[in-house]
């Protein structure tokens, strides 16, 4: 974290301390949030909002490992004087992860209601979609499930417009 | 690395938001899940609505009709539309151009000539002039009645279509031509009882020059097919394509 070379921490010091929120994930780990990273999250607003926020907030889907990531992204989005290219370039290296955690990604950020982190999410794994054929696609996301030659015959009939 | 999971439904859902119906339609194809999520009407509502409004008709008088379906034959029937004609396989070399002129059984003059001798329109119009050989046109009285005839025949007789065969008057203003037209009979896809919209066209153009006695002569004859749509002459090819059905 950089700071400009003076005593205090910033130009002009806030008037209270950052309100700082407590997350536990499923598996019991804590994390702290800062309240303006935390409102990224719709349903965490909601919760700030309502007061409940005064201790901690369960969230009961997630693992401690998705958290602690998910809490990075928000806290990142929600700093001041970063960036367009810089943020994108961030967001590109965040989600430069294996399927499955790309995954809890997006669950995590559907669950949390968190915009910007499901389109970031849903927009990586659809760029992986686009432009391959069905076999390809089945590779890429190691999907075995097969169809009948029938049914198979039957959604290629249906979509055939699409190959040509 | 190990045998990761595959997406869970739920991440196939949103991710399909994103997706344009060319990705979708695709997908689809991946096994029986993702067919399921990638075939939703509310992914697939959207794009129908833009692209093919007015196919929404179908939707209301069989609310099973899934929208992916609506939108792939929306995608066909605008294809089909789209579609231009093929090439015609005649070309005008093929063909031989034959104008008589007779007054009361009279021969007046007839013009036989091979498209390649005949010079193509400059604006690509199925539209020629065939020079008559004043020398060889007898002379007529004005306002006689006439009889023109105008046949295209395939190179080496193989085949002949009669484009006009009507009568007239050969009327004579100095300059001024003598026009002659005959719906055309429509091919192929209709009974003849439908019109074909299109007109056999000719102009026989008299003089006066070196006859005595206030007859007159064909000096020249222009053919062409005109559309009574337009009223302009349709092109070359589709001329050679209309041809093509009662010659080739």
């Amino acid at each position: 974290m950089s700071s400009p070379p003076s005593a205090s921490a910033s130009s002009s010091p806030p008037p209270c301390p950052k309100k700082m929120i407590t997350l536990r994930s499923s598996d019991g780990a804590t994390f702290e949030i800062e309240e303006t990273a935390a409102l990224q999250s719709k349903t965490l607003e909601n919760m700030i909002h309502e007061n409940c926020a005064s201790t901690l907030i369960p969230v009961p889907n997630i693992t401690g490992e998705v958290l602690a990531r998910v809490v990075e992204f928000c806290s990142k989005h929600a700093e001041a004087g970063v960036d367009d290219e810089s943020l994108g370039a961030w967001d590109e290296e965040f989600v430069a992860v294996d399927h499955t955690t790309l995954f809890d990604y997006i669950r995590a950020a559907n669950f949390l209601e968190i915009p910007t982190l499901l389109d970031l999410g849903c927009q990586t794994v659809a760029d992986m979609i686009k432009g391959k054929t069905p076999d390809e696609i089945k590779k890429t996301f190691k999907i075995t499930t097969a169809c009948t030659p029938e049914e198979e015959e039957e959604v290629r009939g249906e979509n055939q417009w699409a190959f040509e | 690395m190990s045998a990761a999971p595959p997406p869970p439904w739920e991440v196939v859902l949103l991710v399909s938001h994103l997706l344009d119906p060319r990705t979708l339609a695709v997908a689809s194809c991946v096994c029986k899940s993702w067919r399921a999520s990638m075939s939703s009407d509310n992914l697939w509502k959207p794009a129908c609505a833009s692209l093919f409004p007015s196919l929404s008709a179908l939707q209301s008088t069989d609310p099973a009709l899934p929208y992916h379906r609506i939108y792939a034959l929306g995608l066909a029937a605008s294809r089909c539309r789209a579609r231009s004609p093929a090439k015609p396989r005649l070309s005008l070399d093929d063909l031989v151009f034959v104008v008589d002129v007779r007054s009361e059984d009279l021969p007046i003059t007839t013009v036989s000539k091979p498209g390649d001798e005949i010079a193509p329109d400059p604006n690509g119009l199925f539209r020629f002039e065939l020079g008559a050989d004043e020398e060889c046109s007898l002379a007529m009285e004005i306002m006689d009645p006439v009889r023109i005839t105008w046949i295209v025949a395939l190179r080496g007789w193989k085949a002949v279509f009669t484009m006009m065969e009507c009568d007239g008057r050969a009327s004579f203003i100095p300059g001024a031509e003598g026009w002659f037209s005959q719906e055309l009979p429509l091919a192929g896809c209709c009974s003849s009882a439908a019109a074909s919209g299109l007109v056999a066209d000719m102009k026989l153009g008299f003089c006066s020059r070196g006859v005595a006695g206030g007859k007159i002569r064909v000096e020249s004859a222009s053919v062409g097919i005109l559309s009574m749509g337009s009223w302009r002459y349709a092109s070359m090819e589709d001329g050679l394509r209309y041809l093509q059905n009662f010659l080739a």
